[in-house]
């Protein structure tokens, strides 16, 4: 049960939240100027980072954002992340 | 009733006027409230408590605590229960226990017979046998598993109640021994909120069985002293009888509380998540390995000193102490003035303590240095040991005893600080583990850091409770540290393991799965060198006690077998719980209907009233299949209702449809990037339908989504996926797209949603006297208005799941059950029929309107299911789209959809059916299958590979049973023009 | 030393003393004709069956750890072949096979038992989906039958109908096994090894060479070692090695993680599984109940475990077995499964000449023997057996992937 903390709320259980995904799986930007092995990497490979990653969390079961999260996916340790959340 | 011979006459924290009557393998036996089980077996003298695992050999009491290794049993009477741990469990009265893993009795055990045979079951001997005949272990494990396992699971359910509850702190001071106290006092005076738990009835720890003294007073009555202040402070919670058992994430805790304080309250379990913790849980006092040392009769120094202390009963009347440290010397002391003589003192270091050597002597107590026991005589219960020099095994002396107390020395109780993600480290003065760098906010105090004399726990205690409640805001300065005497240093030699004086001698390690030092010995041999394995091919710290006393002595025996340090071997993975826990508390309130929500539609309970057939559909909705009239089979009512819709008019509860407010200046371009389509032209009051992709091209959602104003869309889903939709969207919004000008709100459960569909839907509507103009030219297919039906405010769209002319009524949730039965009313000139889930299905698959999570299956893409005219040529960049303009083709055909007319019109194919070619390959499969009756045959849609160039070929259903043959068709069975619904 | 009751007896008169090492412990040479990074059930198999049945016996496994320290060590011991997409069910049914006469080819009782799986349905959705399963896998030659409320009852007495979710029937699958998981390790560790095959524990791979013919050899923590043919059978951390040799993969390590009781006397013969619940539980032969559910919501390389997962479990199991109430929950722990982007399993080439990955895809127990003869057949033959075709890589540029949802559900 990991404490997360939404800029929001404060330091709320995981159960709050779902898991959005590491931050540099984004979408690219123009799709269409990737060559087809470009565009499966980006689909097929997450970054599965071990070590600190940046994440989105989705706080549904409380203000509803999408926040950002550094989490350590070795022991599951947290810290805010640099930025606050993607949008206001 | 027998009189309880081993009891002291006075003394100890048990209440002797109130006696309490058990039985223990049937036999009548009295105790005082106070006691445990295992004190009340004691002070009657009962020495064999069970059998062990592997070899039957009878086991006694070896502990006062959690630590406990041989003392299981088995409740019966209505606290039913297997493998209790006898040790803790508290004596009440009726108590009805007997010996686990034992027949036919626990003194005359026909298992025995393993023991005799002991030199063919080594370690690991079920890996080098059984293999004959070749695939005959199940025969063998028939045999095998009924002799292994220990309580017997209950035959009735307890239906106990149990809860969760969650607690929150700054310090949470884990056992309320002479540290947990001090700790608990210095942090709850500087005024933080403060959570004291400890797994004992009454606080107070290892002083609870000492006579130590504190402030020259005995420690009991500082215990109360503090344990009195500490109740006193406003934001102090302490608990008693509670295990912390498991150390998460983050400082989240959980913890077993045994007896709550509400009575019909079976147990507690808390999930703490504290600011600072603190660990005063103590030590645990080891066992020694040498020959026979797993004799009933044989126990731990401090548990008989526990017994005799705080319960006054006698483990024994001549006692032996065989030991390696300086903390025994104590225990002697307090058993001798206890009325147990105290034949001997063996130490096996040649230079204990002179003034403790001199105190005990002063006691009468013979003290034999570098000494050590190499064999105990008796086999139910000690009755003498041998003892010789540490060097020279050759003098052998025997002393006659019924008693023999060990201590190889103390293991902290790290188990707490190992769970937090901590590595324990190796102190070769303590011969033993203590915590290592502390990776979350948690600190060890007192015994459980290695620290073991009271004086420093005392202060470890006061200076921790400090530092943490400083920490979280809180600085006081303590009061100053209370006094006593100070101790010397316990010392330890160690010793990991006596030389056995004959081959076939054993000695134990784990008691509680009955592995030997010759076990690890041949393990080591054998190549399985890493503690891990050792642990797994021995099962050596596998048993129900997962290894408290047994773990360090195998991690010496090791270390000293393979001539390196222990350190060095290290500690296999200490994991939750620290300490058992029943289902129930684990399962907490989580049981009937709470197991998992029910979501409700305001209609749900008219159709639990009216016959509905309920069934899961997703999104934890329950929803009726059908709605059968007395006498009616599931197809006779899906068919009368599909032919009512059909012909006449169908009601239908769509509530649990997803739906998504979408709101903002860049909605339409929101909607473009997400749907396939474009909607840039969708005028307000109009609906359209789309088709929503994964970015890999797959199938995510259909639905039809309404422009209600000017920046004011509504999004419907499918039921089930409404959550994934949700999440997609708000995803895109939040990371993706957050310069977009667009909010979404789910409003699923705000809405209901009743379709009136069929060609009579018209007359029905007017009859509930709508307040707007329906006529085809006025109110066209795909129209949305706000108007009122039956005087409620509502919103009607011409759109249909059915193929029929329909009318879809939003309606505010509590307005939901008013007028589905205003509606119901209307509709009865017109014979309404309530439709369900399954009639709706079968009346979309006769019109083949594709289902993303059927036609799909989670696998297809927008091209496979025949709906690629939904995308435009063009179109700018969606989600899906560069997946769709890939060559998808690459790897052979696509499984495209088709319809299936059987051979056999009266065969219906059941979802999921294989279609199979010439050669048995499988080449799609029915994603769906009905009897039509408004065309009253069989009816089937299916992906099949390539399909949409195979139509009227003949293909080949396999079942299990037997194998149908069914015509390739167009997918649509009625009304291909779609006039219908246009109506 | 063969393994027999007879040895058995001849050594217990003799105090066991001169049990010779199961495998030898050997120390890496600088060159050999096939490594195998991942000494876990997979890959000690596919250098037992490179060495017995591709003759290659200089070979060497790379383990960082210890032998099964990965998920042969923490899966929960079921062996079954409950998948419906046609590359799957092929697979996972000659995989079922391939565990049967384990025991015997290695002389090493793997306790492989026959116990049977019963399905519980709780919806008549799931007894839809249930004939899904049922004529798919039969075309595949699988056992699977759909029981009556009665014949439930009959097979699982203990089992009754909670009110939330009210039982309506039920899957027997007869052939479901289950084994000692450890065993399985040491077993074909101690095969291989008799074969020549040099097993190296505490030897962690940390970079792989290769040029424009292929593969070279690689850098561990006790030197380097050339070798022209590499196979990888790790889990947990597929994708870090693969990304030695400029290989990704598409995986996410997700923990999925496993309780038990404590032990109690045999009062169950098959595995259970809650089919409305995403619940399974069993019971092993020392007497503990076993028990699992889904994995965890997020991925993470961290094995220890949350509360909230056996919390759920144990409520889940609660709810149909209530005499349960009562028993104890004794222990849990976590594996760190790769999953792959569609669950199912990739036993490919690379890109890079001679490297071979061996994926599970959505937890590998079940697969051992039969993916590490496929392994082994593809490193040996550089093309893939008909039967694992469907597994390459090229399945995620093709975009026909096996998107199996039985992997997930049907546990």
């Amino acid at each position: 049960m990991i404490l997360i903390h939404c800029p929001h709320c404060g330091d709320r259980n995981e159960d709050e939240f779902e898991y959005g995904g590491d931050i540099e799986h984004r979408r690219p930007n123009d799709p269409d100027m990737m060559n087809d092995n470009e565009w499966c990497e980006y689909i097929y490979c997450v970054p599965n980072t071990k070590g600190w990653a940046k994440e989105y969390w989705w706080h549904i079961r409380g203000c509803n954002r999408w926040i950002l999260v550094e989490r350590n996916s070795i022991n599951n340790e947290l810290r805010k992340p640099d930025e606050g959340s993607s949008r206001e | 009733m027998n009189k309880q011979a081993f009891r002291t006459n006075s003394g100890g924290r048990i209440d002797r006027d109130q006696p309490l009557t058990f039985t223990f393998n049937g036999k009548r036996l009295r105790g005082y409230a106070g006691d445990t089980l295992s004190s009340a077996l004691i002070a009657n003298g009962i020495s064999i408590i069970g059998r062990s695992f592997k070899y039957h050999r009878p086991r006694g009491i070896m502990s006062a605590g959690t630590e406990e290794t041989n003392a299981f049993v088995q409740l019966f009477g209505n606290k039913e229960e297997p493998n209790v741990l006898a040790t803790t469990l508290p004596l009440y009265e009726g108590l009805e226990a007997r010996s686990v893993n034992a027949w036919p009795s626990v003194n005359f055990d026909l298992g025995g017979m393993t023991n005799f045979l002991h030199r063919f079951f080594p370690a690991g001997f079920y890996y080098k046998t059984f293999m004959w005949p070749h695939d005959r272990w199940d025969w063998y494990s028939w045999f095998i598993r009924k002799v292994a396992g220990w309580g017997a699971a209950p035959r009735k359910p307890a239906r106990n109640r149990y809860e969760h509850r969650f607690h929150h702190c700054d310090v949470m001071i884990i056992g309320a021994g002479p540290a947990g106290l001090s700790a608990a006092l210095a942090a709850g005076q500087s005024g933080a909120r403060v959570l004291l738990v400890d797994n004992q009835s009454e606080a107070g720890g290892y002083l609870l069985g000492s006579s130590a003294k504190i402030n020259s007073y005995p420690a009991l009555s500082w215990v109360s002293e503090v344990v009195a202040k500490i109740d006193a402070l406003p934001d102090v919670v302490r608990l008693k009888e509670t295990s912390a058992i498991g150390y998460y994430d983050q400082n989240f805790i959980t913890a077993l509380q045994r007896r709550p304080d509400k009575i019909w309250l079976k147990e507690r379990l808390w999930k703490i998540r504290a600011h600072q913790v603190i660990l005063a849980t103590g030590a645990i006092e080891r066992p020694i390995t040498f020959a026979n040392n797993d004799r009933p009769g044989v126990m731990l120094t401090s548990a008989a000193s526990h017994y005799c202390l705080r319960y006054g009963a006698r483990p024994g009347r001549d006692a032996v102490v065989f030991t390696n440290n300086n903390g025994s010397y104590q225990h002697a002391i307090d058993l001798k003035d206890n009325g147990i003589n105290i034949a001997a003192i063996i130490d096996t270091r040649p230079d204990p303590d002179a003034t403790l050597v001199k105190e005990v002597t002063s006691k009468g107590i013979e003290v034999l240095i570098a000494s050590q026991i190499s064999k105990v005589i008796g086999t139910r219960r000690v009755s003498a040991v041998e003892v010789c020099a540490l060097n020279d095994t050759s003098g052998q002396r025997r002393i006659i005893c019924d008693l023999l107390l060990v201590s190889g020395g103390w293991n902290p109780t790290i188990h707490l600080h190992s769970q937090s993600g901590a590595k324990p480290v190796y102190d070769p003065d303590l011969a033993t583990f203590i915590p290592g760098k502390s990776v979350q906010n948690e600190v060890s105090v007192g015994a459980c850091r290695g620290q073991f004399a009271l004086s420093v726990c005392l202060s470890d205690g006061l200076a921790a409770g400090h530092k943490a409640a400083k920490i979280c805001g809180f600085d006081v300065e303590p009061q100053s540290a209370s006094t006593c005497t100070i101790e010397p240093d316990i010392n330890p030699m160690p010793i990991w393991e006596v030389p056995l004086p004959k081959k076939s001698s054993r000695a134990f390690l784990d008691f509680n799965n009955d592995v030997t030092s010759k076990d690890i010995r041949l393990a080591e041999r054998e190549g399985y060198r890493s503690i891990e394995l050792i642990k797994r091919y021995t099962t050596a710290g596998m048993g129900i006690d997962q290894g408290k006393t047994g773990n360090v002595n195998i991690i010496g025996l090791m270390a000293q077998i393979t001539s390196t340090t222990p350190g060095a071997i290290g500690t296999t993975t200490y994991r939750p719980a620290y300490s058992p826990v029943s289902f129930g508390a684990m399962a907490g309130a989580d049981n009937s209907n709470l197991i998992i929500p029910w979501r409700r539609t305001p209609i749900t309970d008219w159709f639990i009233k009216n016959g509905g057939h309920l069934d899961e559909t997703g999104a934890l909705f329950r929803r009726p299949l059908f709605i059968a009239k007395s006498g009616e089979t599931a197809d006779d009512a899906i068919n009368r209702e599909a032919l009512a819709v059909r012909n006449g008019v169908g009601i239908y509860d769509g509530s649990p449809l997803g739906k998504i407010s979408i709101k903002g200046t860049d909605a339409v371009t929101f909607l473009d990037r997400v749907y396939t389509n474009s909607w840039g032209e969708l005028p307000i009051g109009r609906c359209k339908f789309g088709y929503m992709l994964h970015e890999d091209g797959r199938l995510l959602d259909d639905g039809v989504t309404a422009r209600l104003a000017e920046d004011h869309y509504l999004m419907s889903t499918g039921s089930g996926v409404a959550s994934v939709v949700q999440k997609h969207l708000e995803r895109l919004l939040h990371c993706d797209w957050p310069d977009l000008d667009v909010y979404l709100t789910p409003v699923t459960d705000q809405w209901a949603v009743i379709c009136v569909c069929g060609p009579l839907a018209r007359n029905v509507m007017r009859a509930a006297e709508i307040s707007i103009d329906i006529s085809p030219d006025a109110f066209k297919f795909l129209d949305t208005k706000y108007c009122r039906v039956a005087s409620i405010d509502v919103r009607v769209s011409r759109i249909t799941y059915t193929g029929e002319m329909s009318f879809e009524i939003v309606v505010a949730s509590r307005h939901g059950l008013e007028l589905w039965e205003a509606l119901i009313a209307a509709g009865k000139g017109f014979d309404i029929t309530p439709v369900g889930s399954d009639t709706s299905m079968l009346l979309r698959t006769e019109k083949a309107f594709i289902a993303a999570g059927l036609e799909g299956d989670g696998y297809a893409n927008i091209y496979d299911v025949g709906m690629g005219w939904l995308v435009p040529n063009g179109k700018g960049d969606f989600v899906g789209k560069r997946s769709t303009t890939r060559d998808l083709n690459k790897g052979g055909p696509r499984p495209e959809v088709v319809g299936l007319l059987t051979d056999d019109s009266s065969f219906v194919p059941p979802k999921g059916t294989p279609l199979i070619d010439a050669d048995r390959n499988m080449i799609g499969m029915v994603t769906i299958g009905f009897h039509s009756p408004n065309i009253d045959r069989s009816i089937a849609l299916a992906q099949l590979s390539g399909g949409r160039s195979r139509l009227g070929e003949t293909v080949t259903l396999f079942t299990k049973e037997k194998q149908y043959f069914a015509k390739v068709c167009e997918p649509v069975f009625i009304d291909p023009a779609g006039l219908r619904m246009r109506d | 030393m063969k393994y027999s009751a007879f040895n058995l007896a001849w050594h217990g008169l003799r105090n066991h003393d001169a049990w010779p090492p199961a495998w030898r412990h050997a120390s890496p040479k600088p060159s050999y004709d096939a490594i195998i990074i991942g000494g876990g059930g997979h890959g000690l198999g596919a250098a037992f069956y490179l060495a017995s049945q591709h003759g290659i016996n200089n070979i060497a496994v790379l383990e960082k750890g210890w032998l099964g320290g990965g998920n042969t060590a923490r899966n929960t011991m079921t062996i079954r072949d409950n998948f419906i997409y046609p590359d799957n069910a092929r697979f996972h049914r000659a995989a079922v096979e391939s565990w049967h006469t384990l025991s015997n080819d290695l002389n090493f009782n793997i306790m492989l038992s026959k116990r049977g799986m019963t399905t519980i349905l709780m919806s008549d959705r799931d007894l839809s989906d249930a004939k899904r399963m049922v004529n798919t896998t039969s075309l595949f030659g699988a056992e699977h039958r759909i029981i009556n409320l009665k014949e439930l009852k009959k097979r699982i007495p203990l089992a009754e109908s909670p009110e939330r979710l009210p039982i309506v029937g039920g899957i027997h699958h007869p052939d479901v096994l289950i084994a000692r998981h450890d065993a399985v390790a040491w077993g074909y560790a101690r095969a291989a090894s008799k074969l020549g095959v040099d097993i190296i524990e505490n030897c962690e791979v940390t970079d792989i060479f290769y040029d424009a013919r292929g593969v070279t050899g690689v850098q561990t923590s006790q030197g380097k070692i050339t070798t022209r043919k590499l196979g990888m059978a790790v889990a947990g951390h597929g994708k870090q090695v693969a990304a030695m040799a400029d290989i990704h993969l598409p995986i996410e390590s997700v923990p999925l993680q496993a309780m038990v009781s404590t032990p109690i006397k045999p009062i169950l013969d098959n595995v259970v599984v809650l089919r409305g619940l995403n619940t399974y539980f069993m019971q092993s032969d020392k007497g503990e109940l076993v028990m699992g559910s889904i994995a965890d919501p997020y991925p993470s390389y961290s094995q220890r475990g949350t509360p909230q997962i056996p919390e759920a479990t144990i409520a889940a199991i609660l709810q149909v077995f209530p005499t349960f109430e009562r028993m104890q929950f004794m222990r849990q722990w976590a594996g760190v499964l790769d999953i792959t982007y569609d669950n199912s399993p990739i036993i490919s080439k690379t890109a890079v000449d001679g490297f071979y990955v061996d994926v599970a895809g959505s937890g590998g127990w079940k697969t051992t023997p039969l993916a590490a003869m496929m392994h082994a057949d593809l490193i040996a033959n550089n093309r893939p057996d008909p039967l694992i075709e469907a597994y390459s890589l090229e399945r995620f540029s093709s975009g026909h992937l096996i998107l199996e949802r039985a992997s997930y559900g049907n546990r």
